[in-house]
């Protein structure tokens, strides 16, 4: 992980937003200007109102002096805060929409592989707490104070040199206030390093809790099981650390506000002994002491200003590597790879040889030494019991992995050799676990927002869907889930399953794979799927995975999986006769379908 | 405003107070303790300086004693009240989570069709994002904006203390120009008060105009949101798979950009004009700065006042107009605020509309219940279609009963009823004879242990899933897992029973489908309730694991009643009877044998099936 300063992060910030708005450097000018205006407007008028007083003015020039001034103030503060203000949602567009964009296409596109991890689910979710959680500071913090910091900047070196006219001394105190308000600021900070991994850990527990408390699908189990006390239990620690951290927190800032109050004390006495000195030997009349003590008041707010947010910022640092970090993070695979796709033979013949892949932090591969040929256009069964390692071959032949070692060929050509992106171009998948996004049914089917309605009513036809989508308000355009829409509906576990084979018949991809497709199926629609299984895929180079051993009927061969090896291939009626393992678990599944009573029992 | 209005802005406002004051006693005297030191600060310089000014002017003589008392004040007022800030933040922290607490509780305990009510959840949603939007969540942003309303009520007390003075008349010669004499006049003093009091007062209908415009502002950003949380739910991993391999990225990019565009625009265009009506009421209150320095410099020139008094009397004229503009506004934000809470308070106070009776339920060891059904009809909230109708059958609850049909029949629905996760339209249950709408609803849950065909876990310890509780014995928990033949994987495990399921926590573990269903069976067996229902409960099982489950099925239950819903035919071969479901009714019901004699669904069913595993088609 690489570590920037605030002062690259913050040019960063300040780049990212004119990439996305062209004009945003001149509304940062603007605002700076203004911003810069008024506290110099706020000196000038008590000064200009004590000169005319004192230095014997009439009536009409008091009030002009006053007036002028007064209206110049009100333009500037007028626009400051509508500048500000656009300024403002101009931010919160930034954030929410590039920032997070960003976070979210990186996202979709990186590795899956690490996406799928622990450090990079974890990174994840420190990006989108950087991009888009205003109350952390992150994007947000870093811009807003970037103008609040530059101003401070300015106004220190303006009233800085006004100071240092009147005695040294002065900023002296003022160094010396800042050498100690930095100590305080660096201890706090020092703190928030310390207990930084913690809090991320706890906060994402705390976010996991209250999203999942609200997510109706733990619903029905958290009734059934009684779960409110044990998740509010957990809710309630978790809240306790994170005070605690919070609490340890602010007690120390508590050092720094000591330091600061003691400062200004020193200051003050300093100063107005200065004043006093200069106004009684007559060097300074009533005018130039109220600009002083104005120029020194300013002074010092702005001094503040500039530590509090000098603090904030590296405060705020700390953090934004990871949103940095995270959009940096190198993709391990290889882009724009030599081998096209489109001159890959359809169907294609398909290759393992060797491939070994493991989990991190696991031992024993979960892919062993696997070597396999699939044949163009040959039907695989891939069976085997939970745990053998199916799931994870059919990620390693979907691209979204590369073994760690051995290597997968797809018509000769290794899949590195391929470009990452268009590698996914060749297979059509069905997962286990299927979800469809938040989009229109047509959507869903075809991966883009304009596509084919025909092929896509042909598809549902074919996987048996059909009916069920021309019944639904909107057809194709009827939004899934009413997390988009309102009016969207929610489908069935076997409707999911029907409306992803929809999907993978829409691809038409020359290599087919579909882990467990039919496991919400009814037997009606389940057998249904089967044959158009056979018809659909005579053109294609397919992988089937099913606990329902039927399926290897219209397979054209059986490879049995045990700890991620193959332990026995061949034809179903091959591998029956040859009496091993595949051979007993078809047995097994087919005891409770034999004919009669008896035979039944004897089985069992 | 009307009175009602007013009335109603009391009434909410001290209740949301006592909530404060019973949860958290110390926070309303240190808020107003903060307020106090904090409003004063400024006036220290204010004062001090001029007088000062004054003494110097006069020679000087004590002037020094003048600058110690300053920085000793200062050094008092604002130690003083930057403790107490610390602390305030400190106990806000803790107000929040309280609100957090209310909420999720709620969720959690909610009727279970109110959670799927769109309608209930945007209280809470609109609630939530209302209250963020004012300044810090919730109570916290209530609390510190009630701090600040404090403030600014003890900023009017300190200027008009400092004013006061302007409303003596100073000695004045008798051969004195009139318009020296007017100036001299209380009324006038009252005047410039009467203009910084009347210029924020006269802006309420402005401020009332921009809080209507974040009203409609917010109201309008709940689709928005929830559009937005629904596209970043996007990059969390188990889609990645399919939108890798369908190349789905850019439609979700760009739907991302087009949602977000739209959304941001709208909200750019409202902020923006109520930004620009507060700017204008800002620059409208400027009116009375100018008002003071014309009083207060022409009554120095005619030497009426010192030219200290000045700077002071329009420091403080200042400060007093500003603390009652702010105050206005604030106001107004409170009464945001409490709009917001409102909805809060209308979302926890969402009654439940089950009707919970109170008779417990017969507590029998021989499992002897009867469950009915009375020409029952039911249709999901929104949805034109029945999903079960006329449905009437009496079920002993004894032995194994098998639940089948084609998708869509019926069956999951069959089984929430019987949950009570929603009450039907037309017909009632009946258990025992007695409606079930009349046992109390926890006790008649204790009789069902359920595994839906969705069930979930927490990404919490494996124990504390398996028994839904912090609390658990360790013992029954691994005998359970056992039954459900999935304690050799858990005893592999580090961490055994503490093991934290799934990666969403640090150093979680993913769980396989197959093994997510045998815990679902263990946690199912550890409620070790009369009834076990089972949906689904082994579609990601492998034939090996079924065959454990199925041949053992008994024991597993204990002799227990038990409900199995399954597509695999072949379940229904160890139970005792089975209802047929199509079209939302019950279309054949009995024994394995009975029913394949029959020419009917389940004859069709079970030789769809059957016919690749060697049996007769």
């Amino acid at each position: 992980m690489r570590k920037y300063s605030t002062a690259s992060n913050m040019f960063y910030t300040l780049k990212l937003q004119t990439q996305f708005d062209r004009r945003y450097p001149l509304s940062f000018l603007a605002l700076l200007g203004l911003n810069l205006l008024l506290p110099v407007l706020a000196t000038l008028l008590p000064t200009a109102a004590v000169a005319a007083l004192t230095r014997g003015g009439s009536v009409r020039t008091y009030m002009a002096v006053v007036a002028g001034l007064m209206v110049l103030y009100a333009a500037a503060a007028y626009l400051q805060a509508a500048l500000k203000a656009r300024d403002d949602a101009r931010l919160s567009r930034f954030y929410s929409e590039c920032c997070m964009g960003l976070v979210l296409e990186k996202c979709i596109t990186m590795d899956y592989r690490i996406q799928e991890s622990p450090e990079g689910q974890q990174m994840r979710s420190a990006a989108i707490n950087v991009a888009g959680n205003p109350a952390a500071g992150g994007i947000h913090g870093m811009r807003q104070q970037a103008v609040v910091w530059t101003r401070s900047l300015l106004v220190l070196a303006l009233y800085g040199a006004a100071a240092a006219s009147l005695d040294w001394r002065i900023l002296l105190v003022m160094a010396l206030m800042s050498a100690a308000n930095t100590l305080a600021a660096g201890l706090v900070r020092r703190y928030e390093s310390r207990t930084r991994v913690d809090e991320i850990l706890d906060r994402r527990e705390y976010d996991y809790l209250l999203d999942h408390a609200y997510d109706p699908a733990n619903g029905k189990d958290v009734r059934l099981y009684r779960m409110e006390n044990w998740v509010l239990g957990v809710m309630t620690a978790c809240f306790r650390r994170r005070w605690n951290r919070e609490k340890g927190r602010f007690r120390r800032q508590i050092l720094g506000d000591c330091s600061d109050s003691v400062f200004l004390v020193l200051r003050d006495l300093i100063a107005y002994t200065v004043l006093a000195n200069a106004v009684l030997s007559g060097q300074m009349d009533a005018a130039g002491f109220t600009f002083s003590v104005s120029v020194i008041a300013t002074l010092s707010a702005h001094l503040n200003a500039f530590f509090s947010t000098t603090a904030y910022l590296r405060f705020i640092n700390i953090a934004f590597n990871d949103f940095r970090n995270f959009l940096e993070w190198e993709d391990p695979r290889r882009q724009g790879g030599e081998r096209d796709v489109s001159q890959v033979r359809r169907p294609p013949r398909v290759e393992l040889r060797n491939v070994t892949f493991s989990y991190p932090g696991q031992e024993t591969p979960v892919i062993d030494q696997f070597s396999l040929t699939i044949q163009p256009g040959e039907k695989i069964a891939l069976v085997g019991l939970n745990g053998a390692g199916k799931t994870t071959l059919v990620k390693l032949l979907s691209g979204l992995y590369l073994p760690d070692s051995g290597e997968i060929l797809v018509d000769g050509a290794p899949l590195e050799r391929f470009d990452a992106g268009a590698y996914f171009q060749l297979v059509g998948t069905v997962f286990q676990d299927v979800t469809p996004l938040p989009f229109t049914v047509g959507e869903n089917i075809a991966g883009r927002e304009t596509y084919d309605r025909d092929r896509a009513w042909k598809c549902l036809e074919m996987a048996g869907l059909r009916e069920v989508v021309e019944a639904l308000p909107r057809g194709l355009d009827t939004h899934l889930t009413q997390k988009m829409e309102r009016e969207g509906v929610d489908l069935s576990g076997g409707q999911k399953q029907r409306l992803v084979f929809a999907r993978a018949l829409y691809k038409d991809a020359p290599l087919l794979i579909l882990d467990e497709p039919t496991s919400a199926l009814d037997p009606l629609a389940e057998a249904d799927l089967y044959q158009k299984y056979a018809r659909e895929t005579a053109d294609k180079t397919s992988v089937f995975i099913s606990h329902r051993l039927s399926s290897t009927q219209f397979c054209d061969r059986v490879v049995y999986m045990e700890n991620g090896r193959i332990a026995e291939t061949g034809s179903h009626q091959e591998l029956l006769e040859r009496g091993g393992a595949y051979a007993r678990l078809f047995q097994v599944q087919s005891s409770y379908y034999r004919e009669n009573k008896e035979e039944y029992d004897e089985e069992i | 405003m009307k009175k009602s209005e007013i009335r109603e802005f009391f009434r909410d406002m001290r209740a949301s107070v006592s909530v404060v004051a019973r949860e958290r006693p110390t926070m309303l005297p240190v808020v107003t303790g903060a307020a106090l030191l904090e409003s004063a600060f400024p006036f220290v310089n204010i004062v001090f300086s001029a007088w000062i000014l004054d003494r110097l002017q006069a020679g000087g003589t004590g002037v020094m004693d003048l600058v110690y008392w300053m920085v000793g004040l200062n050094l008092a007022i604002g130690l003083g009240s930057k403790l107490l800030r610390r602390y305030c933040q400190e106990e806000l922290w803790a107000a929040n989570a309280m609100v957090d607490r209310a909420i999720v509780k709620k969720c959690l305990t909610m009727d279970y069709q109110q959670l799927e009510d769109q309608e209930i959840m945007d209280k809470k949603v609109r609630a939530e994002q209302g209250c963020q939007s004012c300044g810090g969540g919730d109570l916290l942003g209530f609390l510190s904006e009630l701090g600040d309303a404090i403030a600014h009520g003890f900023t009017v007390l300190y200027a008009l203390i400092t004013v006061s003075r302007l409303f003596v008349r100073s000695p004045v010669a008798a051969d004195a120009p009139g318009w020296v004499r007017t100036l001299n006049s209380p009324w006038i003093a009252l005047a410039v008060l009467v203009l910084a009091l009347g210029i924020p007062l006269a802006s309420i209908p402005l401020n009332l105009w921009a809080n209507r415009s974040d009203m409609e502002m917010f109201s309008h950003s709940v689709d928005g949101n929830r559009r937005y949380g629904a596209l970043l739910q996007l990059t969390r991993y188990p889609l990645g798979k399919d939108l890798r391999t369908y190349n789905m990225s850019g439609m979700v990019t760009d739907k991302f950009y087009r949602t977000m565009s739209a959304h941001n625009l709208q909200f750019e265009r409202m902020y923006m004009r109520s930004a620009r009506i507060r700017a204008l009421v800002s620059v409208l209150n400027l009116a009375t700065v100018l008002a003071a320095y014309a009083f207060v410099g022409l009554k120095a020139m005619a030497g009426l006042i010192t030219v200290g008094m000045v700077s002071m009397q329009v420091g403080a004229i200042t400060a007093f107009a500003g603390a009652v503009s702010q105050g206005v506004e604030m106001v107004g934000h409170l009464d945001l605020h409490r709009k917001y809470m409102r909805e809060y308070a209308a979302f926890l106070a969402v009654p439940s509309e089950k009707y919970n009776g109170t008779l417990p339920v017969e507590k029998r060891d021989d499992g002897d219940f009867v469950l009915e059904l009375r020409d029952v009809s039911f249709r999901y909230p929104n949805q034109n279609q029945w999903s079960l109708r006329h449905v009437s059958c009496k079920l002993p609850l004894r032995g194994k009963l098998a639940v089948v049909g084609p998708n869509g029949a019926g069956k999951t629905t069959f089984i929430k009823l019987i949950c009570r996760l929603y009450d039907p339209q037309e017909g009632e249950l009946l258990l025992n004879g007695i409606d079930i709408r009349k046992y109390s609803y926890e006790e008649y849950l204790s009789l069902l242990s359920v595994v839906f065909q969705d069930f979930r876990f927490f990404s919490m310890g494996l124990g504390e899933n398996v028994a839904a509780s912090k609390d658990y014995d360790p013992d029954r928990v691994w005998a359970c897992l056992e039954k459900a033949g999935i304690r050799e994987r858990v005893e592999e495990m580090e961490q055994g029973l503490e093991t934290c399921l799934y990666r969403e926590k640090h150093g979680g573990v993913e769980i396989s489908g197959g093994e997510a269903q045998k815990l679902a069976l263990a946690r199912a067996l550890y409620k070790n309730a009369p009834v076990v229902i089972l949906d689904e409960p082994t579609s990601a099982l492998d034939p090996m694991s079924e065959y454990e489950i199925y041949s053992r099925f008994g024991q597993l239950t204990g002799g227990k009643t038990s409900v199995y819903i399954s597509h695999r035919m072949s379940s229904c071969r160890f139970c005792d009877e089975i209802l047929v479901f199509d079209g939302g009714t019950i279309v054949q019901r009995g024994s394995h044998e009975t029913l394949l004699a029959e020419e009917g669904l389940y004859a069709k069913l079970w030789h769809a099936q059957a016919q690749h595993y060697g049996g007769a088609s």
